[in-house]
């Protein structure tokens, strides 16, 4: 969520192209450390039986013992990399400066930066004892440390030097979190703090001044301290507390920091690398500080602009985050007196004092402009060659391979995969539909009761038709989740399916007809609505009290259900819910599915009677309009298919079974024929379907037996392959159904004239 | 007891909303109504399976595994409200149709 919303504020200006294009690396590459933080937390938890995260990440002692805990660490390391712009993919954050000032401050020092290293932290305690976790994450985090600090020097603007700085400390906070020493977390959180003050402080003042002066360019910048020396006090203090002199809260977590990098080292070489990153890191970082201050405040030769437009509540605006800062001394103040104080940014500040000279005088080559090698270390090139490139050229290559593959060696291949998903020991996955099992279910389930009841209440006061749609189906997700609550894993699992369908129909539907709505009270004289208010009052009340009155006796027992229980062994299967429907209950299933069946060709009955306008032709061309969604969507439609064939397969066993695989494929078969826009007949799908549920009912009788009797085949029970013929008849009636109403969308009228 | 007052009135407010959309004068707000009523019965129906041991198994799906039929929700319930949901999208889709054909 915070990446998506990320994108958007980066994105902000929608005219500028470049903000578009930061906007989309920073998307894509934190999307892709989501997927590397998801594979390693699917891992961790298959390992450890458990998705609490507090039990996930405590210590445990056999962690080394894992296997493959490398895996799960390398994954760790790329999600948090990518989120924190570390090291090899640093390049987002600099190119997201072209968002608004404020968005800038805020992602630097307040959110998505930050999840990065939090994860670190949250992993560290499980993680530490490992050598691959102490010595890769402090070598990440001292590489970033010095490189993000030496780019942050070589830039001028303003804007994006800071954030190569936030690199640079993020760096020095993920080495922290390396550290196997006991009291890092202390140095790190207190580095975290002091940065996200420090930072937002800087970007909001480089703001006004950018604003004010229109130009981020440092070069631009001088003679500030006589025009306005309130932001260039606010500058101090903020600089001060990043180079780290002693009264801000800069100096404490640098100093501590410092502290722990002079700690025990695994080899010698570690101690040299860890003093040259960290030394090169700290005197650039403070020199990139006294430029910040130095040459905004120092008078120049050059004339200057009057026009200043300076905004005094802005700056009032960012005073309270340097005395945020000095506040936090108080809860520290006991812990200060117990660190050991070498007093380390002492030659910091001299050491980068000097440099931030040289670089200012006047024939300096930094007031020219940047070295060569410059450009290519700073790396933004070889994720958009990536993106733009490779990435497309290998799904249009995975694409030609299943492609081929297939037309070579047949669909067996499909089904082949699908042995090996049945028959391979598959994880069980049991946390999706096993979590309503602790916590209080009964309270659970009274208070979704009750917010349905609540929410519904406010449905009368909607008067858009399409919130109101999706103000139904959100009620259609809770009432799901109260089948969860209550241990029907089957239930929710239909529920979600079909409440997504029921969304796309009514959708569809809001696209064709345009209901206009009024409001509820409007529409009729105020006789009849009072009476309408009267029936549904008392209807209402009289269904609840008849329904509590049935409930009252609770001391009944009901051996309907037991029987299903007792002879489920009969049925060759453990899932009771979908014994029932395919066994049991079988020809109330049978009717249900022709009924579904019937409701489906009588659609397309009523449909192909209505005359047609518009000439749009349907298959105009066969090739989706972007050139990802081909390739990209071919394998996961595939994918998809198989786990709907999986779904139906396990039905008889764990939740699932012809319903919820059937649903879950006729999704599957519609956004086929949405993206490739080639009409697919699903009219034999649904009527062989049915055909082969009354085959497999009308199969026992040919042998003596009695009409619907369960029996042995060479595949599996006679119910799998009933339940086959419920899975073809779903999928094929309710992929039609959404078929025919949006065939009606895009058939009827001309293209654009529905899309306002 | 198990259905409380908060499920009662919860049930009570669902069904009074979804009648009155039924009887409304506007084709969306019928149907919408009818899918409301639908998920009203469909939970009463669910809540009608909690009788004498099952009060305190809720949560506990319908496994054979679960070795007693104690141990676990009522299965019968569940199987028919699973096709009622179905049914319902069908009934929702023809009568929307309905409204759409009428309209051209």
């Amino acid at each position: 969520m915070s990446a998506i919303g990320s994108f958007a504020l980066i994105g902000w200006k929608l005219s500028s192209e470049s903000a578009q294009r930061s906007a989309a690396t920073a998307l894509s590459v934190t999307i892709a450390g989501s997927l590397a933080l998801l594979l390693a937390l699917l891992y961790l938890s298959e390992l450890r039986g458990t998705t609490s995260l507090s039990v996930l990440t405590s210590p445990w002692p056999e962690v080394a013992n894992f296997p493959n805990i490398s895996l799960i660490i390398f994954a760790l390391f790329i999600a948090g990399m990518t989120k924190s712009a570390l090291f090899p993919f640093h390049f987002w954050l600099p190119q997201a400066m072209v968002a608004p000032t404020p968005v800038s401050a805020y992602l630097h020092s307040a959110s998505l930066v930050n999840l990065g290293v939090f994860l670190f932290g949250l992993f560290a305690p499980l993680l530490k004892p490992l050598l691959l976790w102490h010595v890769g994450l402090s070598g990440i985090g001292l590489l970033t440390f010095a490189i993000g600090s030496i780019l942050a020097l070589l830039q001028t603007d303003m804007k994006k030097g800071l954030a190569y700085t936030t690199l640079s400390a993020l760096g020095l906070v993920t080495t922290m979190f390396g550290l196997r020493a006991e009291s890092v977390y202390y140095a790190a959180t207190l580095l975290l703090i002091s940065h996200a003050l420090y930072k937002s402080a800087l970007f909001m003042s480089v703001g006004i001044l950018s604003r004010g002066m229109q130009s981020q360019d440092l070069l631009h910048t001088h003679s500030l301290w006589k025009l306005q020396r309130s932001l260039v006090l606010l500058m101090g203090v903020a600089c001060f507390s990043m180079v780290g002199l002693p009264p801000t809260l800069g100096f404490v977590s640098k100093e501590m920091a410092l502290h722990f990098l002079l700690g025990p080292f695994a080899t010698a070489n570690a101690q040299w690398f860890t003093w040259i990153c960290a030394s090169v890191g700290m005197l650039c970082t403070s020199a990139f500080a006294f430029l910040l201050l130095l040459k905004p405040a120092l008078p120049s030769s050059e004339t200057m602009p009057k026009s200043f437009n300076f905004s005094k509540v802005m700056q009032w605006s960012v005073w309270p985050l340097p005395l945020a800062g000095f506040a936090t001394w108080g809860f520290i103040w006991s812990e200060f007196w117990n660190a050991p104080l070498l007093i380390w940014s002492g030659a910091c500040f001299v050491g980068g004092f000097v440099l931030s000279l040289l670089l200012m005088r006047p024939k300096s080559p930094w007031m020219k402009d940047r070295p060569p090698w410059f450009h290519k270390i700073s790396g933004a090139k070889w994720w958009e060659e990536l993106r733009e490139h490779s990435i497309p050229l290998l799904f249009d290559r995975l694409h030609t391979l299943i492609e081929n593959q297939m037309s070579k060696a047949g669909y067996p291949l499909l089904f082949i995969m699908f042995a090996v998903l049945i028959f391979t020991q598959t994880p069980s996955f049991h946390w999706l539909w096993d979590f309503s099992t602790h916590t209080d279910r009964h309270l659970f389930l009274s208070i979704a009761i009750f917010t349905i009841g609540i929410l519904s209440c406010t449905l009368l006061l909607i008067p858009s038709a399409k919130s109101l749609i999706f103000a139904v189906s959100g009620i259609g997700f809770i009432v799901s989740f109260c089948y969860a609550a209550f241990g029907a894993p089957d239930l929710l699992l239909t529920q979600i399916l079909v409440e997504v369908a029921t969304l796309i129909l009514l959708i569809g539907g809001w696209f064709l007809a345009r209901p206009k709505l009024t409001a509820i009270a409007s529409s009729q004289s105020f006789h009849k609505g009072i009476l309408k208010w009267v029936i549904s009052f008392a209807t209402a009340f009289v269904a609840v009290s008849a329904f509590l009155m049935a409930n009252a006796d609770l001391s009944l027992q009901k051996f309907s259900s037991n029987f299903f229980f007792e002879n489920a062994q009969r049925a060759f299967g453990s899932n009771i819910v979908n014994l029932v429907i395919v066994d049991f209950r079988g020809l109330d299933t049978l009717g249900e599915i022709t009924v579904l069946a019937l409701a489906y060709f009588g659609i397309r009955g009523f449909v192909s009677r209505l005359p047609k306008s518009g000439d749009v032709p349907l298959s105009s061309s066969h090739e989706p309009r972007s050139q990802w969604t081909g390739p990209l969507f071919r394998p996961i439609a595939i994918m998809l298919l198989l786990f709907s064939l999986w779904l139906f397969w396990r039905g008889h066993d764990l939740p699932g079974g012809g319903f919820i695989g059937g649903l879950m494929a006729a999704f599957v078969l519609l956004s086929w024929r949405l993206v490739y826009r080639r009409k697919i007949n699903f009219t034999p799908l649904a009527a062989g379907g049915l055909l082969l549920a009354y085959a497999i009912a009308l199969i026992p009788l040919w042998s003596h037996r009695s009409f619907f009797e369960s029996f042995l085949t060479p595949v599996g029970p006679s119910s799998l392959l009933f339940d086959a013929g419920v899975f073809l008849t779903v999928a094929g009636s309710i992929s039609g159904i959404l078929d025919e109403v949006y065939s009606m969308i895009f058939g009827f009228r001309k293209r654009g004239e529905h899309v306002r | 007891m198990f259905v409380n007052a908060w499920i009662a009135l919860g049930l009570f407010l669902f069904l009074m909303v979804a009648i009155r959309f039924l009887l409304d004068t506007q084709f969306l707000r019928r149907i919408l109504g009818f899918a409301l009523l639908g998920h009203a019965l469909n939970l009463m129906l669910l809540l009608s399976g909690v009788t004498g041991a099952q009060r305190n198994v809720i949560g506990t799906p319908a496994f054979v595994q679960a070795g007693r039929f104690e141990l676990i929700v009522d299965p019968l319930p569940q199987a028919l409200i699973l096709t009622a949901i179905v049914i319902g999208f069908a009934v929702t889709a023809v009568l929307l149709i309905f409204e759409i054909v009428e309209k051209e």
